[in-house]
């Protein structure tokens, strides 16, 4: 990978990978931080970089610095604290989507990037596996789980109108 | 059981919940007929009992479910949701979501759990990613250029200084040579250079003449004092008022002093083009005649390697002599190589003076930097191609 398709890389991709991060973690500052370290860490490593892996190399630094940051710093257990931050960075657009992202902030951060891997990014089960160190049939079980959690907390009569 | 006028409402309420035994129950009637007036209190507490009523569901069958084939058919719409199914199997699993309303239900239901890909989050910092390789280019600051333009002025003089000091050791044609004749004149300078004899002429008379006069000279008079007419190096610019290009000893002054005459004058000639080892002159569209002393400063080069064939001939007037096809006579040089050359004057021709183009360019370089600043040189001490004046 040579500077100008890292560039390149960083014009493409920064969004989705904090987009991705800034959804799991709910934290700006924090979110911000992971994507620094994740571009740092493929600059570092660009030699050994194919640009047309680079997408997935990206996301793959920056769920394993994301897993980190969230063991390091226990964020997953103050999350209610993060309110104002996630407001202030999520714009809700209509009442379902509220429900949905709240229905994906109650899942766990593995079953919460297996979505967010699969719908945002289209990611295949085999690629999301690459990508978090899951095998194949651990990711199809693992988002199929999430899915039946996400269907059951939109499906509770409190969220329905 | 034991029932009486004190504890019959207890078991009177058991009766109607039916929480008796049948023993009991006929023990709770038979106490009623026996005490009539408590038997409207007992109807009444019955009367209070919701009734039995029978309903019917109808047809049970769409509430049967095959739970195998329900989980299936979730698996397969989860796995159309996200996109993993083959061609055939999403097809199959389309068609029952048009033609199957319960299919369908659950198809939206499973969508709605799908994550908006069009939403978009910026990442603002884009600038604090970027990266760059180091460049290997170093900016040109002011005192950067200063220092690179003084090395390149350093490198500029020291390279004209050796290549000067290189021709005038290749183009040496004049050295004093001590020698057994200790009367005769001699006309050479030890280390001098017919190359800066020129440049030094040419750039004091600011002329594009050049000084190219040479002159053989013959010893008449062994007792006379011997006279180097050649100069010292630094004296062999000449005059900027006398830009003479020729040069001619007067005999007046001279009178043990060497003449030229016609018939040696083309022998010269003849044998200076063939680098022969005789004096040769080379006029220029000038003749004058010079005092000795003037000539002492205008000679670009007369070295003197052997004793001068004395012309027979009288003096003659060199105004008379007719100027030659080539009388640019740049440079003269010795050819050491023949013992023959001893104690003979050779003048050469530039171009027989191998030169290489880099120094040809150095010298013109040097000539006009002379030309332009007025700079008289050959009149102080040269270190490293800088001139200090000498008073």
């Amino acid at each position: 990978m040579t500077e100008r398709e890292y560039n390149e890389c960083v014009n493409h991709y920064a969004d989705n990978v904090y987009r991705f991060i800034l959804k799991n973690l709910r934290h700006e500052e924090d979110a911000r931080d992971v994507v620094q370290g994740s571009f740092e860490k493929m600059w570092v490593n660009r030699l050994q970089i194919d640009n047309e892996k680079c997408k997935s190399y990206l996301f793959t630094v920056a769920y394993h610095q994301m897993i980190d940051h969230i063991r390091k710093n226990k964020r997953i257990s103050l999350k209610e604290d993060f309110g104002e931050n996630e407001r202030g960075a999520v714009k809700q657009h209509s009442n379902a989507k509220r429900i949905l992202d709240e229905a994906l902030s109650k899942l766990s951060e593995t079953q919460r990037s297996l979505v967010m891997l699969k719908d945002y990014e289209g990611y295949n089960y085999a690629e999301i596996g690459q990508i978090t160190g899951l095998n194949e049939s651990q990711v199809k079980v693992y988002l199929h789980r999430a899915r039946l959690q996400l269907r059951a907390y939109i499906v509770k009569p409190e969220n329905v109108i | 059981m034991n029932i009486d006028r004190h504890n019959y409402e207890t078991i009177f309420l058991l009766y109607v919940d039916n929480e008796l035994s049948a023993t009991d129950r006929k023990t709770v009637e038979q106490f009623v007929q026996e005490n009539a007036d408590l038997k409207p209190e007992l109807e009444l507490l019955l009367d209070s009992t919701l009734p039995v009523e029978g309903f019917s569901y109808g047809s049970t069958e769409q509430l049967y479910r095959n739970e195998i084939e329900l989980d299936n058919l979730q698996e397969q719409l989860l796995m159309h949701l996200d996109n993993e199914l083959d061609n055939s199997s999403k097809k199959e699993i389309e068609r029952q979501i048009g033609s199957e309303n319960n299919v369908k239900k659950e198809w939206q239901l499973w969508q709605q759990t799908k994550l908006d890909a069009d939403e978009q989050i910026i990442f603002n910092d884009k600038k604090s990613l970027y990266r760059h390789e180091r460049s290997h280019v170093i900016s040109m600051r002011t005192w950067r250029m200063i220092a690179a333009a003084a090395i390149l002025l350093i490198g500029l003089f020291t390279g004209v200084s050796i290549l000067k000091k290189d021709n005038s050791t290749e183009t040496s044609t004049a050295r004093n040579q001590p020698t057994s004749q200790g009367n005769k004149r001699q006309v050479a300078g030890k280390n001098e250079s017919v190359a800066a004899n020129n440049t030094a002429a040419s750039s004091n008379n600011s002329t594009e003449q050049h000084i190219a006069a040479s002159k053989a000279v013959k010893e008449k008079d062994e007792n006379n004092p011997p006279t180097a007419i050649a100069p010292d190096r630094n004296n062999i610019t000449t005059d900027n008022k006398d830009n003479d290009n020729n040069i001619v000893v007067d005999k007046k002054e001279n009178n043990n002093k060497p003449v030229i005459d016609k018939t040696s004058l083309e022998n010269i000639n003849k044998q200076g083009s063939n680098n022969s080892n005789t004096a040769t002159v080379l006029n220029n569209k000038r003749n004058e005649v010079v005092s000795p002393e003037r000539a002492h400063n205008e000679i670009a080069v007369v070295p003197v390697r052997e004793k001068v064939t004395a012309p027979t001939s009288p003096i003659i007037d060199y105004n008379s002599i007719p100027p030659m096809p080539d009388s640019y006579a740049k440079t003269a040089s010795v050819n050491e190589g023949s013992p023959e050359n001893n104690n003979k004057i050779v003048y050469m021709n530039e171009e027989t003076v191998s030169r290489s183009k880099v120094g040809g360019i150095f010298r013109k370089v040097k000539r006009v930097i002379e030309r332009n600043a007025n700079i008289n040189t050959g009149k102080g001490v040269k270190i490293a191609g800088f001139e200090i004046a000498l008073k």
